[in-house]
């Protein structure tokens, strides 16, 4: 049986419509309407153990609130959710000690208190041995370099010493699964780094389970063996992430500054010949999109480079948003996507 | 057990924090013992002038007073500050974090947010209701004792529960502060002088809808001997405990069905 198991998961808000100006305001007092906003609509997946999988999608799609589900935060409208065979909003005192939380935007640690303290808190609440306790907290320390802030209040610790001392603490007490909500999101790259390594040592050495939510293409290719996507509270992709890029993420756009600006349009119309999506002049600068499926970088400069000199170019990868942008406009069109 | 042991690390913390701000940190107790002293003067000045409200004199008004500040400062020690930042939290979403832990949602918030300043409020009961026992004769038998020692714990039950309700509104209704400060505060006024001196509406108010009647004015006529101001029946004397333990069930009922209602923030 799988880890997590979601079935025809479905969540729908309730919220008051206010009603504008003073006289909306009165009515809203006697009369109050609501309107019911479905975030997740109808979705099913499974996750096995030792999986981490990207739970991606733009904002507003509903990614947070089926995490909060599968930890029990919310209560599921419709559907359901089980975790380790548990429930986890009816058993959530069991289902926390199987699962650790962290969410980049908000600390789980104590605000006025130093980290070994906070980490000490952890210990007598999950009620971690004494020698699991050491041994975890030396390996973490190493990985995470925690030396450098362990006596510092959390309140004095930058967004990437919280970060690092927030997935210790979840970590503590030996989860089998690791929900993350955007890890990395405000980090510097070599914060970002170091976390992606650490989920990915974690993973392997314990087999831990790790579910996470992130807008950083980086992350996704870096860490996840499979990614699902959701839009509108429905899923439109799971699979794997070489499948994803290849369908719908392998536009690239390179950008030329020539030597000489009168190039430009001479440099546009010899491309044109080439297997080319679009090319767009901007600032002095040729903009060119291609589809990797057709055509390669090393065509196109080639190309150019044989017939003028430039200054300087750059390759832009696709951004899983615009994947995802992309994705759903077709989708649309398409209706929904089975792998 | 766990519980225990893991309070006593929480609230080891929390001194620690509050510690490192002495002079804020005895300034808030002493504040309270100041505040509730003046009342306890006003209280004198009035009794010394009318000598008795409805043949209460002036420290069986005390002894009255004692037993709501007494068991409101106890509860409020632990429920006030978490009841009063669960709309925050619920609003800004940080009460998320309670719900992943491995310890009931209640008990967490209790734990996390001591309230030092009602120390005062505890410290100052149990002074003057020394001086009432001493004042006015009460027999200090092993059954007064015990019985006493009930009457304040089903008054702190009581209040606790009134507290946990009015946090609870915070799930249905932002901005619920206002209600519970009217519930809390306004209503509670009443008990500052003995529940037969009102009107048969706020009487009634006080026994079946918000039984505050039953934190001090039921159990004084007990102790006090006080039968010519029977309200209702009789048997409300030995209520004390009763009530408190059933609004408490009834409060924990309300918490429960209340946290499943919690919708989180967008993030």
């Amino acid at each position: 049986m799988s880890l997590i198991s979601v079935n025809n998961l479905t969540k729908q808000f309730q919220r008051p419509i206010r009603q504008e100006g003073f006289t909306g305001a009165v009515k809203d007092l006697f009369h109050r309407q609501y309107e019911y906003k479905t975030a997740v609509n109808d979705i099913s997946f499974q996750i096995n153990q030792g999986e981490i999988v990207g739970y991606l999608g733009p904002n507003g799609a509903g990614k947070s609130t089926t995490i909060k589900m599968m930890v029990g935060i919310l209560v599921p409208t419709a559907g359901s959710v089980t975790v380790n065979e548990l429930i986890p909003y009816k058993n959530r005192k069991i289902h926390a000690k199987n699962i650790g939380v962290v969410f980049g935007q908000r600390t789980q640690l104590w605000w006025d208190i130093p980290v070994t303290e906070s980490l000490l808190l952890m210990k007598y609440m999950y009620k971690i041995p004494n020698d699991q306790y050491r041994k975890n907290i030396e390996l973490f320390s190493d990985i995470l370099d925690l030396h450098e802030f362990k006596n510092t209040a959390v309140r004095q610790l930058s967004l990437g010493q919280r970060m690092r001392a927030d997935l210790c603490a979840a970590l503590l007490h030996d989860p089998k699964i690791l929900f993350l909500d955007e890890p990395t999101i405000g980090l510097d790259v070599v914060v970002k780094e170091k976390i992606r390594e650490f989920i990915k040592e974690i993973n392997k050495v314990r087999q831990t389970t790790v579910v996470l939510t992130t807008h950083d293409m980086d992350d996704v290719e870096k860490l996840c063996s499979r990614v699902i996507v959701i839009d509108h509270g429905q899923i439109m992709y799971d699979g794997n992430i070489s499948h994803l890029k290849d369908k719908y993420g392998s536009d690239e756009i390179i950008t030329i500054e020539p030597e000489h600006n009168h190039d430009l349009i001479s440099l546009r119309d010899k491309l044109l010949s080439l297997n080319v999506m679009d090319t767009k002049i901007k600032d002095l600068k040729l903009q060119i999109t291609y589809n990797k499926g057709d055509i390669n970088s090393m065509q196109i400069l080639s190309k150019i480079m044989s017939e003028s000199s430039i200054i300087d170019f750059t390759i832009q990868p696709c951004e899983i948003d615009e994947v995802i942008r992309r994705m759903y406009t077709e989708n649309s069109l398409k209706g929904k996507l089975k792998i | 057990m766990h519980y225990i042991q893991l309070y006593s690390r929480f609230i080891l913390i929390y001194l620690k924090t509050r510690l490192e701000y002495r002079f804020a940190f005895f300034m808030d107790i002493l504040i309270q013992i100041i505040t509730f002293f003046v009342m306890f003067l006003g209280l004198w000045i009035m009794l010394n002038h009318f000598q008795t409200i409805r043949g209460w004199t002036f420290y069986e008004v005390l002894f009255l007073y004692n037993l709501n500040i007494l068991s409101h400062g106890i509860s409020g020690m632990f429920f006030m500050s978490p009841m009063r930042q669960l709309e925050a939290m619920v609003q800004n979403g940080e009460f998320d974090g309670i719900l992943t832990r491995p310890i009931n949602p209640l008990p967490l918030l209790i734990f996390k947010q001591f309230q030092h300043a009602y120390i005062g409020h505890v410290l100052l009961g149990i002074g003057s209701l020394i001086l009432c026992i001493n004042k006015l004769n009460l027999e200090l038998s092993g059954l007064n004792i015990v019985m006493l020692i009930l009457v304040l714990i089903g008054a702190t039950l009581i209040q606790s529960a009134i507290m946990i309700m009015t946090g609870c509104v915070s799930f249905w209704f932002v901005k619920a502060t206002s209600l519970s400060n009217t519930i809390i505060y306004d209503l509670r006024r009443f008990l500052n002088y003995p529940l037969s001196i009102y009107n048969k509406f706020i009487q009634f108010l006080l026994t079946f809808v918000i039984p505050y009647g039953f934190i001090n004015f039921y159990p004084s006529l007990l102790f006090l001997n006080k039968e010519g101001e029977v309200l209702f029946t009789a048997s409300f004397q030995y209520g004390t405990l009763i009530v408190g333990l059933l609004l408490y069930m009834l409060s924990i009922t309300i918490w429960s069905v209340a946290v499943n209602k919690y919708q989180s923030t967008g993030s």
